[in-house]
């Protein structure tokens, strides 16, 4: 298929439809439009809600905290509110077109005693979009950490539908799909691997961030790419009213952050770095092997921001972080480099428009430390290079249409081996770079029609080229070459295309309580050759290709949403079910580092999986946090493998149990709960063994037919705080946490023997990670 | 040689992995298999190791030697003369060739096996095995003393003839074989080194007791197929410890014996150099 022809197909389509939308467009109302900030630092509020009372209908502001609303010249009570801050009601007589920013006050009283007007809208209830969950800096803050070091997939982790791809690792499986199924955007910048320290942290720093979303599966038309999830995650913009600073010292890394106005109200700029010294600890190891070795990460976060005027501002952010390894003889270093331009621009108040280019890479070099005739370098990278436009129009009260594309540049280098030395008798093996172009576009509306239904419907038309040069292998059924095809420099010999259709409703039952359903299909074009089941920063990305076909996911939901006690508490049950088409998977024993003919080590397949989330979050007072149960089941079945016989997923663990519970006992005292049970990860466990070179090999069961012990643990943290006084500048924080309070050992993998003394005699031994560990960080502010 | 990379990658990590982590014993409840037949044959004649060795796979946690199988009709033809092997009657279960068999290099055996009763469903099994050419263009061997690691290592400098190569390497100490599991053969290929003068390459590893200065020691060449090579490296993969962060699934080892024997029929030729360990 051409590819410029979709390209005009796309805007001819986009005029007609907007022809038809525009004639729609009530004549005679007026827009209020503006954007919702936080009055205390300036950042902009996503997702603060509009209510007018008079009609009984609302709109919310969008990520960038801007809302626009048209209504007939009436007088209006709008009322603006967001959790945690405290309401601005603003009467207003509709005359004209009116720009209105609000700058709403965070709330310092104890949120029990905020009187609550009941006149908010229920954000969670009216909203077209399902299956999503968002949480700020601070409610992933509360949470006890591993070490003490606050991160925010292990708080996604907790959340309904979300596992951790393995104890301690920084992946995730949402919905029974694979850590490589998930859209990891910082910024809306790729973030491809996500783990620090092997994953045991993840890459984002807590002090640079200012909310993250997650979309299981049912994504906004505006993201594609990955079938199980979007995790977007934003940083702060850096405080434009004052200076400002925050940071901690704790066991395992130091941070600082600092914000402040570059000039008042227009322009601030946020940095934050963190390093950590794990390396130090190395030195405390009993093993005297250990000693000389190094092992640390850093990152750093920056982010400026300007508003021109009412109707431009620029935001310059990025992220810079690696993990480092080395001794006297080896050494090896990994991480990611992100860069993300963005200009939103209102063309008339109706329109709202940003504009982003995005640059971002994960890198990884291997190599000995000497230069000997054996020394060698290893590397290994993913740059891309992403354009984006998005058009949010406000056409009416009850439409608001979005639309836009996005294109974006992927240079896969997987891997090459070189000798570092004259004498060096290691010849240069090497895996050529790939190319290929993303690109898609997209026109969604939400509608709301009557006051209790809301449709939200959407196309994305997704675009995949492979650009030379390349050279393209022909595999036979067992996975061996038997032909090639050589491509010229700039040849888009490879297309893919597919329409993602994005469709949803809320029924409205009454203010307080709704029914949702959703349908979505997601394209998934390129994957991570990974077959363990935690992962490695090794394990590198591919493309689809004559060889691979785009996998496609089709997820189905249904939910039913109420609130209670105007909002204090939200309750949501959700059931999907999801099919995955062209799920890859790999030989039994497949080679996926530095293999030139890895597309040889795929088998092809399909998946499926269902379940069912419930949730209760209580969102303000003494005690906050939530309650996550989720029953699913992940399968799959691929030519090849266990028999060509169905077999449950690594990540099926039907019962998952979360808490995440913050008290406030005083204004100084705080404690956090976690608890987390999940079913045993499945595992396939050997049934028989037989005798080769004195030695029991292991004659295996079917894939994935035992399961581990159960896997529970809780962690406990406690947070003391200075005396608050306004007068001082400066404020104290301590926190002491304890991971694994009750010293569950885990198993982390089961390995089995054969007994040293008596090599007849087989046994299974378990591993586990982590038993109770205490940690202690101050953390500080100014 | 890439593996040699991964490897070394590996220790470190598991290293610093096990530096938080603690491992016990645990039961486990596992259903048993059913009954396959295992086949453990060798021609290497520079090895003076040509023997076929039957017997019956078992429960994992069995814990008793394997059962072995006895009575059964094993000949090895290599297209023109076929040799009918004989049971071992001190060792049942072994079929010895017959007095002055010898095998050549370049050429391939195949092997036939009728059992006197049933094995996993059938009486009849066959592999054949392909024995490759000898890179033996060797002038030393030398072993040194890493202190960093602590290790042993067995440097290599010979000629690596252009085309495939797939390696095993086995070691003596004072004419004993020190390598007498499979976990503590060492593999490579020539990926990296093809057609290149191993300049001092390091071939095997040994802990700081296995050697000692003053040992004679031997370093057994063989050039084996691509498909032993793959057997030996799947099983040194499903015996060695399992990360989550590195290893794949579990899989079963490939064979070369049909009908869903498993183990394998492998031939191969040798070529020993020998060197005395100085003092580091």
């Amino acid at each position: 298929m051409n590819y410029k022809s979709h390209i005009l197909l796309f805007f001819l389509a986009l005029f007609l439809c907007f022809g038809a939308l525009a004639s729609g467009n009530v004549k005679g109302e007026y827009t209020v439009s503006g954007y919702i900030t936080d009055k205390s630092n300036g950042e902009s509020l996503p997702g603060a809600t509009i209510y007018i009372s008079e009609l009984k209908k609302g709109t919310a502001s969008n990520i960038y905290g801007y809302y626009s609303i048209s209504l007939k010249p009436e007088t209006y009570h709008l009322v603006y509110s967001y959790v945690g801050y405290g309401e601005i009601t603003i009467d207003l007589n509709l005359t004209s077109d009116t720009s209105i920013n609000i700058e709403l006050i965070p709330s310092v009283k104890n949120l029990d005693e905020v009187e609550i007007t009941g006149e908010a809208i229920n954000e969670n209830i009216t909203t077209s979009q399902m299956s999503v969950n968002k949480i700020d800096s601070k409610t992933i803050k509360s949470i006890p950490a591993l070490l003490g070091e606050v991160d925010l997939v292990k708080a996604l982790q907790l959340l309904p539908g979300v596992k951790f791809a393995a104890e301690g690792s920084s992946g995730i499986s949402v919905r029974g799909g694979s850590p490589d199924q998930n859209l990891i955007l910082l910024d809306e910048a790729n973030v491809y691997n996500a783990g620090h320290l092997m994953g045991f942290f993840s890459v984002f720093n807590n002090d640079a961030v200012k909310s993250v979303e997650l979309y299981k599966g049912d994504l906004p038309a505006k993201y594609g790419g990955r079938l199980s999830s979007l995790v977007d995650i934003r940083m702060k913009d850096g405080n434009s009213k004052q200076f400002h600073g925050n940071g901690g010292i704790g066991i395992i890394s130091s941070r600082l952050m600092l914000e402040g106005p570059i000039a008042k109200d227009k322009a601030s700029f946020m940095v934050a770095g963190r390093r950590s010294y794990a390396d130090l600890f190395l030195m405390f190891s009993r093993d005297e092997d250990l000693k000389g070795n190094s092992l640390y990460f850093y990152d750093l976060n920056g982010k400026v921001n300007y508003r021109i005027n009412q109707n431009n501002q620029l935001y310059l952010s990025g992220y810079y972080g690696k993990d480092v390894f080395k001794n006297d003889f080896f050494k090896m270093n990994w991480g990611n480099a992100t860069g993300t331009l963005r200009w939103n621009h209102i063309f008339d108040e109706k329109l709202f428009s940003n504009f982003t280019f995005v640059v971002n890479q994960f890198d990884y070099n291997i190599g000995f430390n000497d230069d000997g005739p054996q020394s060698f370098l290893w590397q290994s990278s993913l740059t891309d290079y992403n354009l984006k436009a998005n058009f949010t129009w406000f056409a009416s009260t009850n439409n608001k249409v979005s639309f836009g594309f996005s294109s974006m540049f992927h240079d896969f280098f997987p891997g090459t081996i070189e000798g570092q030395n004259e004498e060096s008798f290691i010849s240069t093996y090497s895996l050529p770079n790939n190319y290929a172009l993303e690109s898609a576009i997209y026109i969604s509306n939400e509608q709301k029609i009557g006051t209790r239904v809301t449709l939200k419907y959407g196309l994305r038309l997704s675009i995949f080229n492979n650009i030379g040069p390349d050279t393209w292998y022909m595999y036979n059924e067992d996975g061996d070459v038997i032909d090639s095809t050589t491509y010229t420099k700039g040849d888009f010999y490879n297309t893919y295309w597919g329409l993602e259709p994005r469709l949803g409703v809320v029924y409205q039952l009454n203010e307080i309580s709704s029914v949702k359903a959703s349908y979505s299909r997601n394209y998934q074009y390129i994957q991570q050759a990974q077959n363990s089941v935690a992962g490695s920063p090794l394990n590198i990305w591919f493309p689809a290709s004559p060889n691979v076909k785009p996998q496609i996911g089709d997820q189905v939901a249904l939910g039913y949403f109420r609130n209670f006690k105007e909002g204090l508490i939200e309750t949501s049950a959700e059931v999907y079910y999801k099919y995955i088409s062209n799920a890859v998977d790999f030989r039994d024993h497949a080679e996926l580092l530095l293999n030139k003919y890895l597309e040889g080590e795929l088998l092809i397949g399909k998946g499926w999986g269902y379940g069912a989330e419930f949730m209760v979050k209580k969102n303000y007072g003494k005690i906050t946090g939530w309650m996550s149960y989720t029953w699913s089941r992940a399968f799959r079945q691929i030519d090849g493998i266990n028999n060509d016989q169905p077999y449950s997923s690594s990540y099926d663990r039907p019962n998952d149990f979360s808490i995440a519970l913050n008290y406030e006992l005083n204004q100084r005292l705080t404690f956090g709960l976690a608890w987390i049970y999940l079913t045993g990860q499945p595992v396939t466990f050997p049934v028989g063994r037989y005798e080769y070179g004195n030695t029991n090999v292991p004659i295996y069961s079917n894939r994935n037919d035992y399961r581990m012990a159960d896997y529970h643990r809780m962690d406990l943290s406690i947070t003391w705080k200075d005396k608050p006084n306004p007068e001082k500048r400066w404020h104290n924080e301590f926190n002491i946490s304890l991971y694994n309070l009750y010293n569950r050992k885990n198993p982390w993998v089961i390995n089995f023997q054969t007994d040293v003394n008596d090599p007849s005699v087989t046994y299974a031994e378990m591993t586990y990670l982590f038993g109770i560990i205490p940690a202690f960080t101050w953390n500080f502010k100014f | 040689m890439k593996r040699k990379f991964t490897y070394l990658f590996l220790i470190t990590i598991v290293t610093i992995v096990s530096f938080q982590s603690c491992t016990e014993r645990i039961d486990i409840e596992l259903e048993e298999g059913y009954i396959q037949l295992a086949v453990e044959g060798y021609l290497a004649p520079n090895d003076n190791k040509n023997y076929v060795r039957l017997s019956e796979s078992s429960g994992y946690f069995s814990n008793v030697p394997a059962p072995t199988v006895s009575n059964a009709i094993v000949e090895v033809t290599d297209g023109v003369t076929t040799y009918t092997l004989q049971e071992d009657a001190e060792q049942p279960g072994n079929y010895l060739f017959p007095e002055g068999f010898t095998a050549y290099r370049e050429q391939s055996y195949e092997m036939n096996i009728s059992l006197a009763e049933e094995v996993g469903g059938y009486l009849n099994y066959n592999a054949s095995a392909y024995m490759p050419r000898l890179t033996d263009r060797i002038d030393s061997v030398s072993v040194e003393f890493n202190t960093d690691f602590e290790y042993w290592m067995v440097l290599l400098y010979a000629w690596e003839p252009a085309g495939p190569d797939y390696y095993m390497f086995n070691a003596l100490r004072n004419d004993t074989l020190i390598t007498d599991t499979i976990s503590e053969v060492s593999i490579g290929n020539d990926e990296l080194i093809d057609g290149n003068y191993m300049n001092g390459i390091v071939v095997m590893g040994f802990g700081k007791k296995s050697l000692k200065p003053g040992d004679k020691f031997t370093l057994v060449l063989s050039n084996i197929s691509e498909d032993y090579y793959e057997y030996i490296i799947q099983l040194q993969t499903e015996i060695s410890l399992s990360i989550p962060i590195f290893s794949g699934p579990p899989a079963n080892v490939k064979s070369n014996v049909s009908n869903g024997a498993v183990g394998y029929f492998a031939a191969y030729p040798s070529v020993y150099t020998s060197t005395i360990i100085r003092s580091p």
